[in-house]
């Protein structure tokens, strides 16, 4: 084994700003078991494509939970959530205006994590859309094209600005998108339910270029209590700031 | 201004708040963030004489005010902590306090004397309690944590903690590591519980049981402390467990606190901890306090300005 803080933390973003802010529900809208909100939260570092940041509240679970940001700009973050679980389900019912604690940004974003010589498609799954919707907005020139698995119509209204396909109506897959959509010679970032990238590992973890979006239970956010940490070839990592994105190669256990 | 200072264990803490051993890591990432002038003192997580890599996923499993930890003791091992995080560490601006484990009395006896004696190394706490390593619950009987204690004793000469379970028959335990060495205990280590997943009806962690902590085990932690107060008046006691905001330090020192260790305060809201020695002075200034020595089990002698 590696030592426990790799040199993979050492990428881009040391020094984040921890402070929790407090920010307040600004929206929201509901559909096919899937939340999108605005959070409207002061003195917080906008993050980039990729990081996440904590919630809570300050009724809910005691522990913050981690949120992949799907789209932000100075003072406001939009989130999209599967309506499972404690926190998405209290954030699902609590009144506009209702004050969110936000911690963060955390996490390395996806472009300092990747190479920038080729171009990639973007595989993703429920909730592990959002991060990707963020970088394809970011990073145009780094996008081939999407391959996302979405199952049902309703959750496309949630999304209007994309032209969403969904599985309810075409029968496919995100990984019978990615199929045809991608070539030798791309790369794949993929984010997902983890069968979902099980079935990608199966199938590109030796083509180059190809990473993906882990999730475990995240318990500080910047990397010291070691709760999010995975069984990499270089070692144990910690998802939260090692990740959440690692070459698929890294971690061969997905296969 | 009241004064936090606390001399315990022949050292001198700038305030009674003790990041305790785990959630904070080796310090290095929240002292990027934080000034940890700010705190009395950091207990490293828990070192082991080789490098451990800990348990599998899941690691922490949400649990109602709080979360069952199962980490495992992962860490980098007693020379690579000793070569490359110790120098970093020596340079905090607060007491550092090294956590320690080992499979055998002369294991830990062997770790102890590589520590003790390092610069930065203020003083050496046995976890003798760790809910998450197989066969490594040592502390379950006075006549083992007596063992444990007194190889670390003897083979080093810095003050000494025994970090205890809230568990079983704890008292006794800290009248073994007292009567083995110990300078004081650090009461209590995360309690033993579980959850099932409901669809599998299988244990959600691999292990079966983890360590719960956060303010779940704070009413418990705190009879822990005011018992061992009772029954040892004069030693030194870390009180730990759910500590998350003003009102648990206080309660704390009433129940006859000399410190204050928090840990899942430091994964769940670091910010809340890092307020704690603001917050303490303006209460005690507000209550006429002007020593914070003098809430130290205030439970015991009839409250506080009761003398
Ligand atoms: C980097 C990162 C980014 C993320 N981004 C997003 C995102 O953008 N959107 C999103 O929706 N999620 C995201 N997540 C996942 C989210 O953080 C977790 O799912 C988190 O636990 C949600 O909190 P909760 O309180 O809503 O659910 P929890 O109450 O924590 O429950 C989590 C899951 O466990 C199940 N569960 C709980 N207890 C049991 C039990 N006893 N038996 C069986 N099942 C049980 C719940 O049904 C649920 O599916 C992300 C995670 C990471 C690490
Ligand atoms: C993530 C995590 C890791 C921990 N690791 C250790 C450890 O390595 N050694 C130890 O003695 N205690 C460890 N603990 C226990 C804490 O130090 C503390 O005793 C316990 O969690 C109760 O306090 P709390 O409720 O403030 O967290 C850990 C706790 C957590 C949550």
């Amino acid at each position: 084994m590696k030592r426990t803080s790799s040199n993979a933390s050492t990428a881009a973003h040391e020094g984040p700003l921890f402070s929790a802010s407090s920010g307040h529900l600004k929206s929201r809208t509901v559909a096919g078991g899937y939340a999108r909100i605005t959070i409207e939260v002061d003195r917080l570092s906008t993050p980039e494509p990729g990081q996440f940041v904590l919630l809570r509240l300050r009724e809910g679970p005691a522990l913050p939970r981690a949120f992949s940001v799907l789209a932000a700009e100075l003072g406001r973050l939009e989130f999209l959530l599967k309506l499972d679980g404690t926190l998405r389900e209290a954030l699902a019912r609590a009144a506009i205006g209702t004050e969110v604690v936000v911690r963060g940004p955390y996490g390395t974003p996806y472009e300092s994590r990747i190479g920038r010589d080729r171009r990639y498609v973007l595989a993703g799954g429920g909730s592990g859309i959002a991060p990707l919707l963020h970088f394809a907005a970011a990073h145009p020139e780094l996008t081939e094209a999407v391959a996302f698995g979405v199952r049902g119509r309703a959750v496309r209204d949630l999304l209007p600005e994309t032209a969403l396909a969904v599985e309810e109506e075409d029968g496919e897959t995100a990984t019978d998108r990615l199929r045809k959509r991608w070539k030798r010679g791309l790369g794949i970032l993929a984010c997902g339910p983890e069968p979902m990238l099980r079935g990608i590992a199966e199938r590109y973890a030796g083509e180059p270029g190809t990473y993906v979006s882990l999730e475990t239970r995240i318990g500080c956010g910047f990397g010291a209590c070691q709760g999010c940490s995975i069984e990499t070839r270089s070692g144990m990592l910690r998802v939260c700031r090692d990740g959440p994105l690692f070459a698929c190669s890294e971690v061969p256990w997905l296969r | 201004m009241a004064a936090l200072t606390v001399r315990a264990l022949g050292l001198e803490f700038r305030n009674p708040v003790v990041l305790a051993s785990g959630p904070a890591g080796f310090g290095l990432e929240l002292a990027e963030s934080f000034d940890l002038a700010k705190v009395g003192a950091l207990t490293t997580k828990t070192v082991t004489l080789e490098p451990r890599s800990g348990n599998p996923q899941p690691r922490l499993v949400d649990a109602p005010c709080g979360v069952l930890n199962s980490i495992g003791l992962q860490n980098p091992g007693c020379d690579a902590f000793r070569a490359e995080l110790l120098p970093r560490i020596r340079a905090f601006p607060t007491k550092r306090i090294v956590s320690i484990a080992g499979r055998s009395p002369e294991e830990l006896g062997t770790l102890a004397a590589r520590l003790s004696g390092e610069p930065g190394v203020d003083a050496l706490e046995v976890n003798l309690s760790c809910p998450n390593v197989r066969g490594e619950t040592v502390a379950e009987d006075p006549q083992s944590v007596r063992a444990f204690v007194h190889a670390a004793r003897s083979a080093s000469t810095v003050p000494l903690l025994a970090k205890l379970p809230g568990e079983g028959k704890y008292l006794d335990l800290v009248e073994a590591a007292l009567s083995a060495g110990a300078d004081g205990v650090a009461l209590i280590n995360a309690l033993r519980g579980m959850r099932i997943h409901t669809e599998t009806g299988l244990p959600l962690l691999d292990r079966q049981a983890g360590g719960l902590c956060g303010p779940a085990i704070f009413p418990i932690a705190l009879q822990r402390v005011f018992e061992a107060r009772k029954a040892f008046p004069e030693t030194v006691i870390v009180g730990t467990g759910g500590v998350s905001d003003l009102r648990g330090a206080l309660e704390m020192l009433c129940a006859g606190a000399d410190l204050i260790g928090v840990g899942f305060a430091v994964m769940a809201d670091p910010d809340a901890v890092f307020r704690l020695q603001g917050e303490l002075d303006e209460w005690l200034t507000a209550h006429g306090i002007s020593n914070v020595k003098e809430l130290r089990g205030a439970a015991h002698r009839g409250g506080i300005h009761v003398r």
